[in-house]
């Protein structure tokens, strides 16, 4: 009793020795603990870092950064989206790909760690399916006896990409959230998003553990752990004891059947992806992609329909084809000159794409790259009415207009520099000269301008 | 040729009697002289034959012999043309409180506005449907609708037509408002200097050849004539020198037999006066100085314009649309340019370049582009005193002609020289020191936009 008393005293002794030494000190510490406490007390550590990484996807996503190729990050850490377009025949750089492949590293060690830490549109079912399953009172429909559809995407895009068309590179996650923000100013690139989000709310997981071909392709990087682990497993199982009966039969038909899904629709892929071209339509002249696009074949290809040169663009000319000539270009970007035109002093779209469809240009490359060629039809110009008019030379930033005297018509003629047009369409934006006459008569007709920007053959 | 005429008929030429008999018979250096010598004496009264001094050929070279010329008026500033630039110069001088003259070659005021049948008011505004050309130039145009028919098109974001005859007599009453003194029918000659700083100009018309002294010279020739031959650095160019027209009848048009057809070409726009369209040309590049050179322009235009109406009238429908008159001068875009202490290049307009000495803001042709600011220094030669130009001639590079040479930015710059020689004139100094404040003050007096 003497030594506890002793001890209980010695200790209120020091504790009140403490507090007369240091009380300030102490008293911040206690706030800061309960502050830190009630910040980690809520959620486990997984879910803080989901929800800063549902920050820093928006920031840079947005971009909330003042750093142009913001955009790029969230879609170039994907390795799905990395070796679909690599396989594809993506040049471009290998900076690009360099993220991707420290990532597809990690994943392979540390299974689906993308989901698990990063995906910031996993974060977003995942509010959305508590959110209704907590007001709605659905009843939790199960996914666990759907295929894993992912896995045949990813296989199917891959051989598509490696016979000449991945065909649904466009589904990768990260590239979903980028299209949902950079979209979501215009255009209809944030459906796809918005339906993968709200599929969580009826059939939550649905798409994370089955679909997701970026969940995929971490449980395929992950395949040779997974591999060592059930070996060492069944090794370390008694030779004395029997193997359960539902696990020799199972297993081997689950092996078998996965496998020959695998094989399906890989060769499925392969075929489609490389009579695509053929399906997708007739060959008609290309539409007008960005400037630094690679050819048109690849760049429908290569595009993951992310929107983030949609979004960098200041004057806001690229906007996603939803009608487009060939269904292979469906949603990919297009150039429109009938609000602005490309800037000679920007280059911001080159500079922002994650999958090598747009190469990236310095200032100087992009000028000379071209986006299609003026073609000047002289019948509607104001000129061929005797109007003074001389816009498209002063706005021409490559002077590539200039006047040239015609006997013949008795005026002068605007006349191009091919070797300097590099189709930006600054004189299709200024040019006054259009069909109006013919389209007094009949509105139907579409405004016809006297230039017009086409692609070069 | 001389020794052909008989006493008789030198004794008729001498007493000026028979100017009829003159124009009739052979057209002689003597008799050229005579009608010079004349034109000084007052009417009525013999002439005086001993001031005469015809030039001379020596040694297949022409000579002009050393001789006094009249000086008939001094002013304080001098205006030599009476195109847009000119009227609103010395319009805007007179209400800076100088006394100005002007003298002109046509019959009219307006230059090419009226005479050359350029009858669009092309780039008063900038993006935003803003009208930037204010002052004199917007006084102009608020009278102008007044009077019946006298603007069409006078709406935002349009650039609106008017007609000649209203605008000659617009800025005729604008002139006579201010008590300027006038001389028409009077080409500018040369310059009367003095070291580095012009003192008057030397003129040519039917009274012979003047003198009129003046403290400040505002060259709004459109040409720089009076720049060129004082001395002052500049370029000559060459563009595009068409000859307008105006086709009448057009409302007798029958549109329905053309129905869904492309209208046809060298149809015009409309202008205040119904039923009368006017018609722009082009026309090659070509030097605007060379007298050659625009009289076989003249002729060939004008043979071009018969055909393009015949053609016209060919169209079904257009049967009754008529030829109702050339331009009576002919439309010279650009031909020489001041090189000036500040110089306009179209990628400081395009970059939005502001300049410290702003006396004036421009706009562009439909509103397509951003205002941008006509610096003093841009008025004024680099090494000529008490010398300003405004107009079409002003400092600028090529590639800033189209915006330069159309009709409201030549009122903007106009009244800025005008304001600046009366400055100049009210402190005494040269126009190369006027203090630029003091011209802004005045212009903003005068409700110009200055930006």
């Amino acid at each position: 009793m003497k030594a506890a008393d002793q001890r209980r005293a010695r200790s209120e002794n020091g504790l009140s020795e403490n507090r007369s030494d240091s009380n300030n000190a102490k008293h911040r510490s206690d706030h800061l603990h309960f502050w830190v406490r009630a910040l980690f007390a809520t959620r486990r550590q997984r879910e803080r870092v989901r929800w800063g990484m549902l920050a820093v996807s928006l920031a840079l996503c947005l971009p909330l950064v003042p750093w142009t190729k913001a955009t790029t990050v969230l879609p170039a850490l994907s390795p799905f989206v990395a070796i679909g377009s690599l396989l594809a025949g993506a040049g471009g750089t290998l900076s690009l790909f360099g993220a991707a492949s420290c990532v597809a590293l990690v994943c392979a060690f540390r299974r689906r760690f993308l989901c698990r830490f990063v995906c910031p549109l996993g974060l977003l079912q995942d509010c959305a399916a508590s959110a209704s399953f907590r007001s709605l009172s659905f009843r939790r429909v199960s996914v666990h006896r759907v295929p894993r559809i992912g896995h045949w995407l990813v296989l199917m895009t891959w051989c598509g990409a490696a016979c000449g068309f991945p065909l649904f590179l466009w589904l990768d996650p990260f590239s979903l959230f980028s299209a949902l923000f950079g979209g979501v100013y215009r255009d209809w690139l944030w459906v796809v998003p918005t339906v993968v989000i709200a599929m969580s709310l009826v059939l939550p997981q649905l798409w994370c553990t089955k679909l997701c071909p970026l969940g995929a392709t971490q449980d395929m990087l992950h395949w040779p752990v997974t591999w060592r682990r059930r070996q060492t497993c069944s090794k370390k199982r008694s030779p004395l004891r029997p193997t359960p009966l539902h696990d020799r039969v199972a297993v081997p038909r689950r092996a078998a059947m996965s496998s020959a899904g695998f094989v399906l629709a890989g060769g499925l892929g392969g075929l489609l992806g490389s009579r695509f071209r053929r399906l997708s339509g007739q060959e008609s002249p290309p539409p007008l992609r960005p400037p630094g696009a690679v050819d048109e074949d690849q760049f429908a290809a290569l595009c993951i329909r992310c929107g983030n040169c949609l979004q960098a663009c200041p004057p806001k000319i690229l906007r996603p084809d939803f009608a487009p000539n060939r269904f292979a270009g469906l949603a990919a970007p297009l150039v429109h000159f009938d609000t602005d035109y490309c800037r000679e002093d920007c280059h911001a779209c080159t500079q922002v794409c994650p999958s090598g469809a747009i190469d990236r240009l310095t200032l100087e490359q992009k000028l000379k790259h071209p986006i299609g060629l003026a073609q000047i039809e002289f019948n509607l110009c104001l000129l061929a009415y005797d109007k003074e008019c001389e816009i498209c030379e002063r706005v021409c930033p490559m002077e590539a207009i200039s006047f040239a005297w015609s006997e013949q018509e008795y005026t002068v003629i605007p006349q191009l520099d091919v070797d300097r047009c590099n189709g930006c369409g600054a004189c299709v934006v200024a040019c006054p000269g259009d069909n109006k006459w013919e389209r007094k008569g009949n509105p139907n007709i579409p405004r016809r301008k006297a230039i017009t920007i086409n692609q070069r053959n | 040729m001389t020794s052909r005429l008989s006493r008789r008929e030198w004794m008729q030429l001498y007493g000026g009697a028979t100017i009829g008999g003159l124009a009739a018979g052979s057209v002689s250096g003597v008799a050229r002289a005579d009608l010079a010598s004349r034109n000084d004496a007052p009417a009525g009264v013999q002439a005086d034959v001993t001031g005469v001094q015809p030039c001379s050929l020596v040694n297949g070279q022409v000579i002009q012999p050393q001789k006094v010329i009249p000086s008939i008026h001094n002013t304080e500033v001098l205006v030599v043309g009476a195109g847009p630039a000119g009227t609103c110069a010395a319009i805007a001088a007179a209400r800076g409180g100088a006394k100005v003259t002007i003298v002109e070659r046509y019959n009219h005021f307006g230059g090419l506005s009226t005479g050359g049948l350029v009858l669009v008011i092309l780039g008063h505004w900038v993006t935003g449907k803003k009208q930037v050309t204010q002052g004199i130039g917007e006084e102009i145009m608020q009278r102008l609708d007044k009077l019946d028919r006298g603007i069409v098109n006078r709406r935002d974001g349009v650039n609106p037509t008017v007609d000649a005859e209203a605008l000659k007599h617009v800025t005729g009453e604008m002139v006579l408002e201010e008590g300027i003194d006038v001389f028409l029918h009077s080409w500018a000659a040369e310059a009367i200097m003095d070291d580095n700083v012009v003192r008057g100009i030397v003129f040519q018309s039917k009274s012979g050849r003047q003198a009129i002294l003046a403290d400040q010279v505002i060259d709004t020739t459109g040409d720089g004539d009076i720049f060129a031959a004082a001395g002052a650095d500049h370029e000559r160019r060459k563009y595009h020198i068409g000859l307008p027209y105006r086709i009448g009848n057009l409302d007798r048009v029958d549109r329905s037999k053309s129905n869904g057809q492309r209208p046809p070409r060298h149809i015009g726009s409309v202008t205040p006066i119904p039923g009368v369209n006017w018609v722009n040309m082009h026309g090659p590049d070509a030097d605007g100085l060379d007298v050659r050179e625009l009289s076989r322009l003249e002729l060939n235009h004008r043979r071009q314009i018969w055909k393009q109406v015949e053609q016209l009238r060919s169209t079904p429908g257009y049967e009754e649309v008529y030829l109702m008159e050339t331009a009576p001068q002919m439309g010279v875009r650009i031909s020489r340019a001041l090189k000036g202490t500040e110089n306009l290049t179209l990628d400081g307009v395009k970059k939005g370049q502001r300049f410290v000495d702003c006396v004036g803001v421009g706009g562009a042709w439909n509103g397509d582009h951003q205002e941008w600011d006509i610096p003093y220094g841009s008025l004024l030669p680099t090494k000529i005193d008490n010398l300003l130009t405004a107009g079409r001639s002003l400092s600028h590079e090529p590639k800033m002609s189209d915006l330069i040479r159309v009709i409201p930015n030549c009122w903007v710059s106009g009244q800025a020289a005008g304001a600046a020689a009366a400055v100049a004139v009210r402190d005494n100094v040269l126009a190369r020191e006027v203090s630029i404040p003091k011209v802004r003050e005045l212009l903003l007096e005068q409700k110009a936009y200055l930006g």
